[in-house]
């Protein structure tokens, strides 16, 4: 197996994209990272789609195919990968095989999702279908709903309060303000979310114990990256940014099913596997993107990672060692919940976040010494995750 | 509409018990299972009070929950009300809750005993 590298990484801005339909989206992402790579497009010989939503929310399927006409990659195979709200880093897990087998040279990864063209309650319902038919979705639960459910068992269990929760918002909503791919460009206060008597206007609760300022917003938006092999990186000028490990678990599909709901086991286990085929530890890693759809998570997940130990995240945000100037950055991007979550792009938004880090390319958000990545692209509820580990490469 | 969530099953193998219904055991991968039947009162685990609801839910707010019925199995239901504690006894009703394209939709629904806290 060869060493697979990131070549190119683009974005569009993530939010409400109005103008543009799902393949809009997804091409907008694809040319800005074919252009940031400084590649022949004719060389790309694979396209892997990440998206959920396309055909229940877009009513277009077959986007792979779609988009590989309209950005002229035919006759490039191409692929559509929907893995929930992990799409994005399953989609990278698979061209990154790729690469790695040898069967292509240069791929293109592109996630994306145009959500808001839809209202509100049907975005909602969207999502929720990714729950068990029979044993969840039919009750009306929603994706905040079992992030509430799990807040309420973790919050008590390793002594979290709703101020530890609003740390984690008001620190990836600062973030989010440097970066200008960001959905959500807005400073928060304490005073504002949490403290004043208008708090309850400003942060109203979507499901207990969790409220508006706990939640990532729903979102347009797309991310793209080109894969290669290491070896031909300096071909093109660019700085190396291995992708030097991966790692994916599943768990049970319903959250009642297991034996500690606050366990989020695919989490430890696809950390685990990325560390392992990284060849590091966790102490390695110099900043994580996690996924913070619900504040909540980014503490399960920097918990469940090995980053730190179960409870002790608190302190960390206390001390600010979590903050973009700190000893290790978490969400320097901002986060789903500032950045914002298209659910489809979400993975691929994570890897280029972390490889503009790692080569020294995160404008007023950039972190200092960024060596090692890691990136936790959460599916379902927990039930199928995709960490990914990026190492600059001298 | 089909109703595929009113049983609970034991694997006949491990003894392990699997709610909703698979093909295989988690346990040991066995496939043989028999029926379990469920308890008429349960213990609330967890819960939350949705506000922002999907597409199709015409409620102001939802309190939705897990409970571990008194056999051990869990799962997830609709609660009466909004006023619950975790830890509280629940009495089990299995009955019709909502509406889905047309058809009734068979569930469990939690109703809190009231002395149970």
């Amino acid at each position: 197996m060869r060493n697979v590298a990131i070549l190119g990484v683009g974005m569009t801005h993530f939010g409400r994209l109005e103008d543009d339909d799902i393949i809009d989206i997804l091409s907008s992402a694809s040319i800005r990272a074919i252009d940031d790579a400084g590649i022949d497009s004719k060389e790309i010989q694979a396209i892997y789609v990440a998206n959920m939503g396309a055909g229940i929310m877009n009513h277009q399927t077959a986007i792979a195919s779609a988009l590989a006409d309209n950005i002229a990659l035919l006759p490039a195979a191409a692929d559509t990968i929907e893995n929930g709200p992990a799409s994005g880093a399953s989609a990278i897990k698979n061209g990154v095989l790729a690469v790695a087998s040898g069967y292509f040279d240069f791929v293109l990864v592109v996630g994306g999702e145009k959500m808001r063209g839809v209202s509100g309650w049907r975005a909602t319902d969207f999502v929720a279908t990714l729950t068990h038919p029979y044993a969840e979705y039919i009750y009306g639960v929603t994706l905040p709903g079992m992030a509430g459910m799990f807040a309420n068992l973790y919050m008590e269990k390793y002594g979290y309060t709703q101020r530890h929760l609003a740390m984690v918002a008001i620190k990836n909503h600062r973030n989010g303000m440097l970066n200008p791919y960001a959905h959500v460009q807005m400073d928060i206060t304490m005073e504002g979310i949490l403290d004043s008597p208008h708090s309850v206007v400003n942060n109203s609760p979507v499901a207990t114990p969790l409220n508006l300022f706990d939640c990532c917003p729903v979102t347009d938006g797309g991310a793209a990256v080109i894969l290669c092999p290491e070896e031909r990186v300096r071909e093109f000028g660019k700085p190396i940014v291995r992708v030097a490990g991966f790692g994916q678990a599943t768990d049970t599909h319903t959250l009642a099913e297991r034996d500690d709901p606050t366990d989020l086991k695919a989490v430890t286990l696809a950390c685990k596997q990325a560390y392992e085929r990284a060849g590091i530890t966790p102490q390695d890693i110099s900043f994580a993107e996690l996924h913070d759809a619900f504040t909540i998570l980014e503490i399960a997940e920097a918990e469940h990672s090995g980053l730190f130990e179960k409870g002790e995240y608190k302190k960390a945000l206390e001390a600010g060692e979590v903050e973009i100037t700190g000893r290790l950055p978490i969400n320097p991007s901002g986060g789903l919940k500032s950045r914002g979550h298209p659910v489809g792009a979400t993975g691929v938004a994570q890897v280029v976040e972390a490889t503009l880090q790692l080569r020294g390319e995160g404008g007023l958000r950039q972190i200092r010494n960024a060596e090692i990545g890691l990136t936790v692209n959460f599916g379902g509820f927990g039930n199928n995750v995709v960490a990914l580990v990026l190492r600059r490469v001298s | 509409m089909k109703i595929k969530n009113k049983k609970a099953y034991k694997c006949i193998n491990c003894g392990r018990v699997t709610y909703p219904k698979r093909v295989a055991c988690l346990g040991c991968r066995g496939r043989e299972f028999e029926e379990v039947q469920f308890t008429p009162e349960c213990t609330l685990l967890t819960f939350s009070q949705i506000f922002q609801l999907p597409w199709g839910v015409n409620e102001r707010f939802l309190t939705i929950g897990i409970c571990q019925f008194d056999n051990g199995i869990k799962a997830m239901g609709r609660i009466t009300t909004p006023d619950v504690k975790k830890g509280m006894r629940m009495k089990v009703h299995w009955q019709i809750f909502r509406e889905m394209a047309g058809e009734d939709v068979w569930g469990w629904v939690f109703e809190p005993i009231p002395s149970s806290l």
